[in-house]
């Protein structure tokens, strides 16, 4: 930089000049130093951040708060003050005088002496009065302060007033600045003050504290207390301490404080844990407790463990799941369903959320058996949205929706499954869903239905299927009239443990077709009904049959 | 451009005391903690700054005559308490530089970041009127008689001070600022 004219160019902003200006656009050492000048001015002029509002509120407040400081006095008031203050005290000090200074003494006015401006108080005196200040007035002083209040707030947490120390380390906390943590942490090697600084860092909310709080964990006095503040930090890295303490105490209940901490410092850590806990005796009903109260912010930790390469870590998060049946979990539940081997426990959790959301996450796929076997656990909710896609839309999703009814065994669905029943297309399919839901609103359904010709093979099996005693009569009755159902019917009753169906088999069929259906029944409900010689009971295949003399 | 304007002088000391000092808040805060954010190393000391200033400046309303600006006064109050705890404690201004524009590439953000945090760290290493003048014009925005004013020197002695600011500051950043 040896241009004789670089001094004027870096000051052309404030001394313009046509001379200059054209000779920083012909010299290319003034040309590149103007640039680096605007670069540097425009890195510097950098972005406004608004003023905090409670800055400007306690800046307005000031007047209320403190009064203005006296002006000084000018130096000859001042000088003369002293010199009437410093006679006076002579006076008053001198020893006892004769009569004849008395007289001198009398003619002496005493001249009262300015009173001296009251000295301000430092920022330190300041903060110990608004730590000792009621609530109220303290929050006033403390609100948005930072900087030297929070080091001298340090100062006072670790000096030696344990009683003010006990307060700064509250305001400390209650900074919510990260300035605040060295003064905690440094509070915590003082055992009387350990607990307030564990409570103080964990109302700070800096995560980074946790490193700090974790080794208390198994401190007898401050355990409990660390415990609670890292459920507040909460993070991985909290959980994860309060996972290894649990695992570091033995297993007779002495961990039982730590799990609600551990749920509530979330992540996946501490779902994990949660989990395998539930194996564990005395903590598993503590665990599932505080599963099911901190569902919301242990859902995403469990899905991520559902999703994991740990295919039984992921059974287990998933079972979980289905416990805590969360709507939120319905998308990552919907991908899990293309993963074969976790598919049925991924059906599981859906069918328990019970929303038309999780209705149509679990039929977005093609139907398999383990999602089908999924539906026995169906809710109201799910089976109320079933029977609305009976009811309406193309037919193979009506005929999914009615087989599913079937599944699900709600007696909900039955006035449903009877309109459907009379639909040309989907009769048989609802029939059998009938049958499966059996139960006497079922039998009433599908005995209301036998005299409907086409279907009256397929009711009479479902009546079998309903298993349901009130059936035998329905069956019996429709055998009677037609005496091509009476094989069907006969079989039918076979799967109706009631000893009127073993009388009405007896009835219906011939001999020996009734011995060949008998012996397909539970020995001893026939044995009631026939009794020896005429029934045996043999064993085959290892299972004890009956056999008809 | 910072603390434009200037309020009535003060007649009536007693009574104007209030009317004044809530003038001064509402009028001059935001330039006020806009210039604070700027000479701090952080927001919280920034927030400290303000804080100060501004007690000091209720504290001292009583020899507050009107004869300046009180934007004038309350800068001078700013940089006095900024000097102060820069003298007693850690050096104040090796900023936190303001985070990247939204949209921005993150690297070009990072980038300038820490370009920002060595020119404020130079900067830092000035000489007191140097480093005063060009952060009162650099980051302050004010014109150089109003750094005159606020410093108490002359507008000439400003421009020699920004001139050696400047001349360091280019000399050391040249090519990192130009790339």
């Amino acid at each position: 930089m040896s241009c004789p004219e670089l001094d004027r160019v870096l000051l052309l902003d404030e001394t313009p000049s046509e001379e200059v200006r054209a000779h920083a656009r012909d010299c290319a050492l003034c040309t590149a130093a103007l640039r680096t000048l605007g670069g540097l001015e425009d890195l510097l002029a950098g972005e406004d951040e608004p003023l905090p509002a409670h800055l400007e509120a306690a800046a307005r407040a000031l007047p209320d708060r403190i009064r203005p400081a006296r002006p000084a006095l000018p130096l000859a008031a001042a000088t003369a003050a002293a010199l009437a203050a410093v006679v006076l005290l002579a006076l008053a000090v001198r020893p006892s005088s004769t009569p004849d200074e008395r007289e001198t003494t009398v003619a002496v006015r005493p001249v009262p002496a300015p009173a001296a401006p009251a000295p301000e108080p430092d920022l330190r005196t300041r903060v110990l009065a608004a730590l000792a200040a009621p609530a109220a007035e303290a929050d006033a002083f403390f609100e948005g302060r930072a900087g030297a209040t929070l080091v001298l707030l340090g100062r006072i947490a670790n000096g030696d007033d344990a009683g003010a120390a006990l307060a700064a380390i509250d305001r400390l906390g209650r900074a919510g600045r990260t300035e605040a943590l060295p003064a905690l942490r440094d509070a915590l090697r003082i055992p009387d003050r350990r607990c307030a600084a564990i409570l103080a860092l964990a109302a700070l909310g800096d995560r980074r504290a946790v490193r700090d709080v974790a080794p208390f964990l198994s401190d007898a006095d401050a355990g409990p207390v660390a415990a609670e503040a890292l459920a507040t930090l909460g993070g991985e890295d909290a959980a994860r301490a309060l996972a290894a303490e649990i695992r570091r105490r033995p297993a007779d209940g002495s961990a039982l404080a730590l799990v609600g901490p551990l749920a509530r410092a979330g992540g996946r850590s501490a779902a994990e844990t949660l989990v395998d806990l539930l194996d564990r005796p005395i903590l598993a009903a503590a665990a599932r407790r505080a599963l099911r109260r901190d569902r919301d912010r242990l859902v995403l930790p469990l899905l991520a463990t559902a999703a994991g390469t740990d295919r039984a870590a992921a059974r287990r998060a998933l079972e979980v799941l289905a416990d805590l049946a969360p709507e939120s979990a319905v998308p990552a539940l919907r991908a899990i369903l293309a993963d074969r081997d976790l598919r049925a426990a991924a059906a599981r959790a859906l069918v328990r959320i019970d929303t038309p959301a999780a209705g149509a996450a679990l039929l977005s796929r093609p139907l398999t058996e383990d999602v089908r076997a999924a539906f026995a656990g169906a809710g109201p909710g799910l089976v109320a949205w079933l029977v609305a896609r009976a009811e309406r839309g193309d037919v193979p999703d009506r005929a999914a929706a009615i087989e599913l009814l079937g599944v699900a065994g709600s007696p909900a669905a039955v006035e449903a499954l009877l309109v459907a029943a009379r639909d040309g297309a989907l009769g048989p399919a609802a029939v059998r869903a009938l049958g499966r839901i059996g139960g006497p609103a079922a039998v009433a359904a599908l005995a209301a239905l036998e005299g409907e010709g086409r279907l009256r093979r397929a009711v009479v099996a479902a009546l079998g299927e309903t298993g349901h005693p009130a059936a035998v009569p329905v069956l019996v009755d429709a055998a009677r009239r037609d005496g091509s159902l009476r094989d069907v019917a006969a079989r039918a009753l076979t799967g109706i443990a009631d000893p009127a169906a073993v009388r009405a088999i007896l009835e219906l069929a011939p001999r020996r077709a009734a011995r060949r259906f008998l012996e397909e029944m539970n020995p001893g409900l026939v044995a009631r009904v026939l009794p020896s010689p005429d029934v045996a009971e043999v064993p085959v295949d290892g299972r004890p049959r009956v056999t008809i003399q | 451009m910072f603390l434009r304007g200037k309020l009535p002088a003060v007649t009536r000391i007693e009574d104007g005391h209030r009317a004044v000092f809530g003038r001064a808040v509402a009028e001059c805060s935001p330039a006020v903690w806009r210039l604070a954010r700027r000479l701090a190393a952080t927001r919280a000391d920034a927030e400290d700054l303000f804080q100060e200033t501004f007690l000091r400046a209720w504290r001292g309303i009583r020899r507050f005559r009107g004869d300046a600006a009180i934007s004038t006064w309350l800068t001078r109050i700013l940089l006095n308490v900024a000097h102060d705890r820069r003298r007693r404690a850690r050096p104040l201004p090796t900023a936190v530089a303001p985070p990247a524009p939204t949209g921005a590439d993150p690297a070009d953000g990072l980038a300038r970041r820490e370009l920002l945090g060595r020119v404020l760290a130079a900067i830092d290493r000035l000489p007191r009127r140097q480093r005063e003048c060009l952060l009162l014009k650099a980051r302050g925005g004010l014109a150089v008689r109003e750094v005159a004013e606020v410093l108490g020197i002359g507008e000439a002695a400003v421009k020699s001070h920004l001139l050696a600011a400047r001349k360091k500051l280019v000399r050391k950043f040249g090519r990192e600022v130009d790339e």
